[in-house]
């Protein structure tokens, strides 16, 4: 077990930078569920909050920037308080687009409201349902340090891929079937792009919570694979 | 300073992480520091053509058993650091590696040490040359109360290097020049070295050891009384020195021992914990202690 620092206020501010990471994480997780409601409730008065609010992740992008610039020049950290400080910038960086995402799914949200899309917006719900649980169980991760979970979180975003095949695939039958409404598959397709991307921003997230446990991002490993089973 | 070349030798550019995370295997186990009750050492101790190499060395100063069973090989045209809290035996050990500690009373050291595959412990061995030949920097500048151009001369003198004036003249110069003191004494090879600023008195030191010809030179904390930027002049200086010599140095600053060396050895109550190249050590430990310190979480 890893003791305390012989300066404490080195480890307050570690805690602070773990915190303000863990409430960028909630932020981003409450948008993109905001976001996905006022898509499903046609809810534009909630989309307009929701675009309205990402200044408050890029505020706290900036706080941990200002902070991390900070520990380096103060503490010129090493070994595992380099590897969690150069993360935490990195994190924070993820997490800061992963909102903006969020805000771009929901303005794109209404221009949804004229078509009846239940299927695919189905699929688009099914992929952001599975990216808030990745995105909370990765801030767990981080907050734990339990690499297993890094690992877990790292594999599931091949699921959201998938589901986003699927829905592409479906799109452009409907497309050739019904061309009259291409700005609006257009939308759905740039809403799932959101959320694919969304995944990919969790997944360095994960590797992240691996670099600072491990000390390299290598997911590759057999024993990684047989962790994510399940 | 540093240069590329010397970063990647290092490790900072071999040892980055993987971004591809689809490569195939090359990847970490599980991430479990070796205890901090284990005292063996971890990491590779022996370089491909060692320059010294020190095996199973016991240092005793009358009861006090300050270096346990270390082993460590030296190599060539490289930079080590030894790091590690006060009292850890880093000094004690590169003591050894001169015949330092033979001037101390009540020291008895066991094991072998040998410099170029010849023991230096043998009795045969004269200390004089063998001090010339593993030659060594203090950590407080302390050059002759003579002249610059003496302070120099005098090894070689002593060691029978040079047949006449002029090529004393030379020695004199070309160590001037190596140790990046020439262009500011030339004209003042007269006047006393202790006239000179600490940085300068430091640098003249080490034109004293270059002069002698050594072949490994020992750094005892060789900037802790310089300022920045003639501790930067050092650092720099140590990089240019790699060329023609290895460098073992003391320090107590790990960002010194992270920007000069390649290889870092760390110490503790007289064990060799840990040894490694430098980026290694100090971004990605593999013993708890080296961990505790090098993050500060010493104690």
């Amino acid at each position: 077990m890893p003791r305390d620092h012989t300066v404490r206020s080195y480890d307050h501010e570690l805690d602070l930078l773990k915190s303000k990471i863990s409430e960028m994480g909630k932020v981003a997780e409450e948008q993109l569920a905001k976001a996905i409601e006022a898509l499903i409730t046609k809810d534009s008065k909630m989309a307009v909050n929701v675009i309205c609010t990402d200044s408050q992740v890029n505020d706290l992008q900036n706080a941990v920037d200002r902070l991390t610039v900070r520990m380096l020049a103060v503490r010129q950290p090493m070994g595992s308080d380099l590897r969690h400080i150069i993360s935490a910038l990195k994190m924070a960086a993820e997490l800061e687009r992963i909102a903006d995402y969020a805000a771009n799914i929901a303005k794109n949200g209404m221009n949804l409201d004229h078509v009846y899309l239940e299927r695919p917006v189905r699929l688009i719900i099914s992929m952001a349902e599975l990216a808030i649980q990745m995105l909370k169980d990765v801030i767990n991760a981080y907050l734990e340090l339990n690499v297993s979970e890094a690992i877990k979180v790292w594999h599931q975003d091949e699921k959201i891929n998938q589901i986003y095949a699927d829905l592409l695939t479906q799109l452009r039958l409907y497309m050739k079937a019904d061309s009259d409404n291409i700005n609006t598959y257009t939308s759905l397709i740039f809403t799932a792009r959101c959320c694919e991307r969304i995944g990919d921003h969790i997944k360095n997230v994960a590797e992240g919570v691996h670099f600072i446990i491990r000390g390299d991002s290598t997911f590759d490993h057999p024993m990684d694979k047989k962790q994510h089973v399940g | 300073m540093i240069s590329l070349k010397s970063m990647d030798e290092a490790g900072f550019i071999g040892n980055m992480p993987e971004t591809d995370t689809e490569q195939k295997g090359k990847a970490a186990e599980d991430r479990v520091l070796v205890d901090r009750e284990n005292r063996e050492t971890v990491g590779e101790i022996t370089v491909d053509n060692p320059r010294m190499i020190c095996r199973e060395v016991n240092v005793w100063y009358g009861d006090k058993h300050a270096i346990k069973n270390v082993s460590l090989d030296i190599g060539r045209n490289e930079v080590i650091a030894m790091i590690g809290p006060s009292g850890c035996g880093k000094s004690t050990f590169i003591r050894c590696l001169n015949r330092m500690n033979d001037t101390i009373d009540g020291c008895r050291i066991t094991g072998e040490i040998t410099l170029d595959a010849v023991n230096i412990y043998d009795k045969n061995i004269d200390v004089v040359p063998l001090r010339a030949q593993v030659g060594m920097v203090f950590q407080k500048p302390n050059p002759f109360p003579k002249s610059i151009y003496e302070n120099i001369a005098y090894g070689p003198r002593i060691h029978g290097l040079s047949s006449n004036k002029a090529e004393l003249d030379e020695i004199v110069e070309t160590s001037l020049i190596k140790a990046g003191l020439w262009d500011e004494v030339k004209d003042w090879l007269d006047q006393p070295g202790t006239g000179l600023s600490g940085g300068q008195q430091q640098r003249l030191c080490i034109a004293r050891t270059i002069a002698v010809n050594p072949e490994v030179i020992l750094m005892d904390e060789p900037c802790s009384a310089l300022d920045p930027i003639a501790t930067a002049v050092i650092e720099d200086l140590i990089d240019e020195l790699r060329e023609h010599y290895t460098i073992v140095i003391v320090t107590h600053s790990m960002q010194q021992a992270s920007r000069v060396s390649q290889r870092t050895a760390y110490f503790h109550l007289g064990d060799l914990i840990e040894v490694g190249p430098t980026a290694q050590i100090f971004t990605n430990p593999s013993h708890q202690l080296t961990e505790d310190y090098i993050t500060g979480r010493f104690g």
